[in-house]
């Protein structure tokens, strides 16, 4: 296969979701000696960006949207070693999970979706998530950013509770928090001294950029 | 009813362990091969469509699914298998009619098929919309239990408890869901309706204890009243909710399941949102031994989780059109809005819904909801349930055709501005709330859509 055609197999896996496909695509590029940041910016980003579009259209579903973001990760995964500098590093690491006493999901696995297909590392820490939870993970791997989901009007608490505990333990300043879900606000993430609030998945990229300082 | 009670429990942590991940990503890819093998299509244009046997389709599709996939349960992380023969056990021993509530206050549930003449349950209330406590939650429910179409009361979210906080799995809580279903039964007995059968997923009930906490003859949920039981989306659960379950099963008191597929989410288009429906609709009927399936699907696109998106309306239909043709399980529609009282939209929203579930042959309600919190505390009002009751009745009886018809207009009226509707009011500032009359502007409105309702040809008295 000539380069043309292996950054059309990584387009095409990553369009569809094909992580097999898409880690043998990454393998053979490499085998290829074809750059890894080429074979990101001239197969892999145009594919993920092709997904955003669609979903954004609803063309695209949420599972789609989900096994693209995998193949992307598996094919990043075999080209990583070969990085040069900083070339192809994801935007940030983001923790997001639903918080205490609430299982609604469906909101955060679509922020966790468009987070991933627009460069950012993700961590799903799940839902219905103990406060002191969110706070160890985020310590431990050293995050950027805190997202924070409730639906409930009980979930409110929690995220007070969050930022409070950031504070006692001394590490508020190491990373930024953002929530989401209904009953939260602007008004409210002021009030508990949020860094943002997205009503809607794309604000949520929209904030992780801008709290990073990365233009979008 | 007897569910597979014993099943149930046995089968919650047997078989290989399956990881959520899996179990959420292999379900597009099955319901779009069911969709085509079952040939079944969404049509904008008719959301209720007028297909037997597309309805029939969607019922054996549903039935293949559930059988094959079964229910994921999140704390074992195990699948949860039936039958078709033990579905059809279930399925075939459910006993209707069925009589709720008490003393005069009685109604009675009789199995529905679309275009039915038989009247359909409707089940008025604000249906987890948030409300400030005390008092003003009491006027909230005596506003619906005064509404006469209303059959059946739901009821509403207390937005803080005796000032404070709600937070999950606190004493204040259970606290909390107490004096929830307490003040409703305050409410029914002020409105002269003592008897009336409630029908409560407390909103102070995140987890299950508030909920096991408000079983209580004296002054809390009566035997035969109803309580919710969730499904996660799409076909799974956990010991959570199954707890709720059984302990409301086992002290007489039904369950009412409610799922939410989502169209646009794990189950892709309206087609596979319908057929994970129809598959969850049979699992959760099943495993909490339940008396009905409350419908509510959910749109990826709306925020506010409403059930009036023509694809939602479409799945909403092609759901009730397939159990009631197949089977005597009757299926209510939860009703969330996306517009808030007060305003036109709310109207054209509420009346949709009730053409769509009961030209399909299901009932009316849990509803009408929507409202999620933070500012939007008390921006509900007993007109839109009155809107919802009156058309109800009115459509009782009506062909699908004819439905269709007067659906597709409502939805000309509200579609434009659904996801982003006007701003609503209060019930404190639409009502003379001490004497719970409504104001004349507000009351204006609804005269006036449904005077134009009448005109298109829906038959209010
Ligand atoms: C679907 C649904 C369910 C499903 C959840 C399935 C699942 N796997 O998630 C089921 C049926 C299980 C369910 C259960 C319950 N529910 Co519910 N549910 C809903 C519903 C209808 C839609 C929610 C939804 O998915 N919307 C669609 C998604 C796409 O929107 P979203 O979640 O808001 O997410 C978007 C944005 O908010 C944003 N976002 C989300 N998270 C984040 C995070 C960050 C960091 C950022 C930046 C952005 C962001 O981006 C997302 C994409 O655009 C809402 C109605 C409503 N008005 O919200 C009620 C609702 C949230 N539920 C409610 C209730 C009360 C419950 C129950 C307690 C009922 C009961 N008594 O059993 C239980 C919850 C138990 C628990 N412990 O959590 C109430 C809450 C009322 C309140 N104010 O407290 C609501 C408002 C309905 C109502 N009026 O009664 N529910």
């Amino acid at each position: 296969m000539n380069e043309k055609e292996i950054l059309q197999q990584l387009y095409e896996s990553v369009l569809q979701g094909d992580s097999a496909k898409a880690v043998e695509a990454a393998q053979q590029a490499l085998d290829a000696k074809i750059s890894p940041l080429k074979a990101i910016e001239g197969g892999m980003t145009p594919a993920i960006q092709e997904v955003g579009d669609r979903f954004g259209k609803g063309e695209m579903f949420l599972p789609e949207m989900v096994t693209s973001a995998d193949a992307m990760e598996a094919a990043l995964e075999i080209l990583e070693p070969f990085f040069e500098g900083d070339e192809g590093a994801k935007k940030g690491k983001v923790l997001i999970g639903t918080v205490k006493g609430d299982i609604h999901d469906i909101g955060k696995n679509i922020v966790i979706a468009l987070l991933k297909v627009n460069g950012f590392e993700v961590i799903d820490i799940g839902r219905d998530i103990a406060s002191t939870d969110f706070v160890d993970k985020a310590v431990d791997l050293g995050v950027e950013v805190i997202g924070l989901s409730g639906l409930l009007t009980t979930s409110l608490p929690m995220m007070r509770d969050i930022i409070q505990i950031l504070d006692d333990d001394g590490v508020r300043d190491q990373h930024k928090v953002i929530i989401g879900g209904g009953p939260t606000s602007q008004e409210y993430a002021d009030e508990i001294g949020a860094d943002g609030y997205g009503e809607t998945a794309y604000s949520a990229v929209q904030l992780c950029n801008q709290l990073l300082g990365i233009a979008s | 009813m007897p569910g597979l009670h014993f099943e149930m429990m046995e089968r919650v942590d047997q078989g290989p362990r399956v990881r959520e991940k899996e179990f959420d990503t292999s379900i597009f890819p099955r319901v779009k091969e069911l969709a085509e093998k079952y040939d079944i299509k969404y049509d904008p244009a008719h959301p209720i469509p007028d297909d037997d046997a597309m309805a029939d389709r969607l019922f054996a599709a549903g039935m293949e699914y559930a059988v094959e996939k079964g229910l994921w349960v999140l704390d074992t992380q195990k699948v949860v298998h039936f039958t078709e023969a033990e579905i059809w056990r279930f399925l075939d021993n459910f006993h209707t009619p069925l009589t709720f509530g008490y003393g005069k206050d009685q109604v009675t549930l009789y199995p529905r098929k679309p275009e039915s003449d038989v009247r359909p349950l409707v089940i008025g209330g604000a249906a987890g919309s948030s409300m400030t406590e005390g008092e003003i939650y009491v006027k909230h429910m005596m506003n619906f239990a005064l509404e006469p179409t209303n059959d059946m009361i739901a009821n509403g979210n207390p937005a803080w408890i005796e000032g404070r906080e709600i937070r999950p799995f606190s004493p204040n809580e259970v606290h909390g869901a107490i004096q929830e279903v307490g003040w409703i039964r305050e409410a029914i007995r002020r409105s002269g309706r003592p008897g009336m059968p409630m029908f409560v997923a407390p909103g102070c009930a995140a987890s299950a204890p508030p909920a096991v906490a408000i079983i209580n003859e004296e002054r809390g949920l009566r035997k035969g009243d109803f309580m919710y039981a969730a499904l996660l989306t799409e076909l799974k659960s956990d010991y959570d909710r199954l707890i709720r379950a059984v302990t409301a099963v086992e002290n007489g008191v039904h369950v009412a399941t409610l799922l939410a597929p989502m169209i646009g989410g794990w189950a892709g288009p309206p087609e596979g949102a319908a057929i994970c429906g129809a598959a969850e609709t049979l699992l959760g009927a099943i495993c909490h031994s339940s008396t009905i399936v409350v419908n509510h699907p959910v749109h990826m696109n709306l925020k506010n989780g409403a059930t009036t998106h023509r694809q939602t309306l479409w799945v909403e239909s092609v759901i009730g059109q397939a159990f009631s043709r197949n089977c005597r399980f009757p299926i209510g529609q939860n009703v969330f809005l996306d517009a808030r009282a007060g305003t036109y939209e709310v109207l054209w929203e509420a009346a949709v819904n009730a053409i769509v579930a009961v030209s399909s042959g299901q009932h009316t309600g849990p509803g009408p909801s929507g409202i999620t919190g933070g500012d939007d505390v008390d921006m509900i009002s007993g007109i839109e349930m009155r809107m919802l009751g009156e058309t109800s009745r009115a459509v009782t009886g009506m062909s699908r055709k004819k439905a269709n018809e007067l659906a597709v207009k409502c939805l000309e009226k509200y579609e434009p501005t659904l996801g982003n509707p006007p701003k609503g009011k209060r019930l404190q500032d639409l009502y003379d709330i001490e004497k719970l009359k409504v104001k004349e502007e507000w009351l204006a409105k609804f005269k006036e859509v449904k005077a134009q309702l009448k005109d298109w040809g829906m038959p209010y008295r």
